[in-house]
């Protein structure tokens, strides 16, 4: 179990983080979703430990260190992959350094997506770059992955692929963490889903709750929000009223 | 051991080619330069052998050759627009620092194979005039003397001046790591100017009068407190970011 505690996070004295609270078990999907700023990249960046932070982040009891970061993997829009690299050679440095790298699902996903296995990263298109990104994520062989927006930049027929190949090729013990503002696309495909609000845990449901009350995704994180339908609608007419 | 061989091909991959190139252009340029002028038949001094290579272009050619060495290997791991490539390097087993370090041994292996290439280009270049030149101009030690009378050969192959063997070490050792200290240090998101200022420094001090010790003295104390600096940044800095 991965558990975040009294996670807080300052840039220079803007609170990012405000004490979040969260664990998440083995074998889930769970989106994560808040608006711009809420802090859903702080929140990767720190499991990571890429950031620096107060509070505590645990792996199965253990503090996350060189020797069990391994077991996280990350896919994110800016992109972590070797850009003079081959998806090629980045399979034979990936074999390196995790050894629980999948190379029958890499070669899978590699030839389902039709990507080029000889040809440099930098020079795929942003879309082939992005499922690139993904499929390390998916291969390195880890226990915990964090998806941080991976499909800006790609058509919403891909999208819809990469959702049906991940629910197929995931084993029952990998939990895919996934930020993303797309809440009606991942709403069939994630079990879980958790609000994040100014660095705050707005909201922690399971999908299986909402569908049970009849909710939509959608549908719960403007009540959490406390969205106001007719704002735009008053605004408009304001506006209109000016004229 | 595979991973420490993977990180060195990361390096190696992105950069062999870049430096081969290098090394023909420079070799075609320098070559193509002395032809020409050695077809024009002797003027006086103009037809000594350390004249020519001085009046060909030669070390200014090796210097601008040098300074996109510097360049070449500088840009390995830094981190464009297109990736981030430290989020992966920061979920290695390996640490970044001991990459840095491996980056480094690489960078001095290129600099002695650029080092290594260019006077092979001279000596080569020494046998074409021999051939070619009327023997009466000619003696045994035609070679020797021009390595011995010209500043920029003399610096290229000391013989038996250790001061300047040992300067040319404390440069060479300094480059390497200020050019493996020096994405490292983007990627931190710091600035630094020192391998800037060191290419730089050595492109305009490294041909020199013979016996010149004291500024060979303290070129190389210079030099070593440069490796100094970037050594201590790569083994004990942290980055302010990073948990």
């Amino acid at each position: 179990m991965l558990n975040i505690s009294n996670l807080k996070k300052s840039y220079s004295g803007k609170q990012a983080l405000k004490g979040v609270n969260l664990s998440l078990d083995r074998g889930e999907i769970i989106g994560l979703f808040g608006e711009n700023g809420a802090g859903k990249t702080t929140l990767m960046k720190c499991i990571l430990g890429y950031l620096r932070y107060q509070g505590q982040i645990t792996l199965d009891g253990q503090a996350i260190t060189r020797k069990n970061i391994g077991r996280l993997s990350f896919a994110t829009s800016e992109h972590s992959f070797f850009p003079n690299l081959t998806a090629k050679d980045h399979k034979e440095f990936y074999s390196a350094h995790f050894p629980a790298f999948r190379s029958k699902r890499f070669d899978g996903l590699l030839e389902f997506f039709e990507l080029p296995a000889a040809k440099l990263v930098r020079r795929l298109s942003t879309g082939q770059q992005n499922q690139i990104e993904v499929i390390l994520a998916l291969c390195q062989g880890a226990d915990y992955i964090l998806m941080d927006e991976p499909f800006a930049g790609n058509d919403v027929f891909n999208r819809e692929d990469f959702y049906k190949v991940l629910l197929g090729i995931l084993e029952p013990g990998e939990t895919v963490l996934l930020s993303t503002h797309l809440l009606e696309e991942v709403e069939k495909f994630i079990g879980r889903a958790v609000l994040l609000r100014q660095g705050q845990i707005l909201g922690d449901v399971l999908m299986q709750d909402l569908e049970e009350r009849g909710d939509t995704l959608m549908s719960y994180v403007k009540e959490s929000y406390q969205y106001k339908a007719d704002r735009v609608g008053k605004a408009l007419s304001q506006l209109s009223d000016d004229r | 051991m595979k991973r420490y061989f993977s990180v060195l091909m990361l390096a190696a991959g992105s950069t062999i080619y870049k430096i081969s190139g290098l090394l023909l252009l420079m070799a075609a340029l320098e070559t193509a330069s002395f032809y020409r002028l050695l077809q024009i038949g002797p003027v006086d001094q103009f037809y000594a052998l350390e004249s020519l290579i001085d009046r060909s272009g030669i070390p200014l050619i090796c210097g601008f050759a040098f300074l996109g060495l510097c360049l070449i290997l500088s840009l390995t791991g830094y981190e464009s627009g297109r990736s981030k490539i430290s989020y992966t390097l920061q979920r290695l087993s390996l640490r970044e620092e001991t990459i840095a370090l491996l980056w480094s041994g690489y960078y001095l292996v290129c600099f002695l194979i650029f080092w290594a290439v260019q006077l092979l280009i001279v000596l080569c270049l020494s046998r074409l005039y021999i051939a070619v030149v009327d023997p009466a101009y000619l003696n045994e030690q035609t070679v020797f003397l021009a390595f011995f009378r010209n500043d920029f050969l003399r610096s290229l192959l000391p013989l038996e001046e250790t001061s300047r063997l040992l300067r040319n070490g404390a440069l060479l050792l300094s480059l390497s790591l200020g050019a493996a200290c020096f994405p490292l240090k983007q990627r931190r998101g710091k600035r630094d100017i020192a391998m800037s200022f060191l290419a730089v420094f050595t492109f305009w001090s490294f041909p020199q009068e013979m016996g010149r010790f004291g500024s060979d003295a303290w070129i190389f104390l210079l030099a070593l407190a440069l490796a100094g600096n970037s050594a201590y940044y790569i083994l004990w800095e942290k980055s302010d970011e990073k948990a």
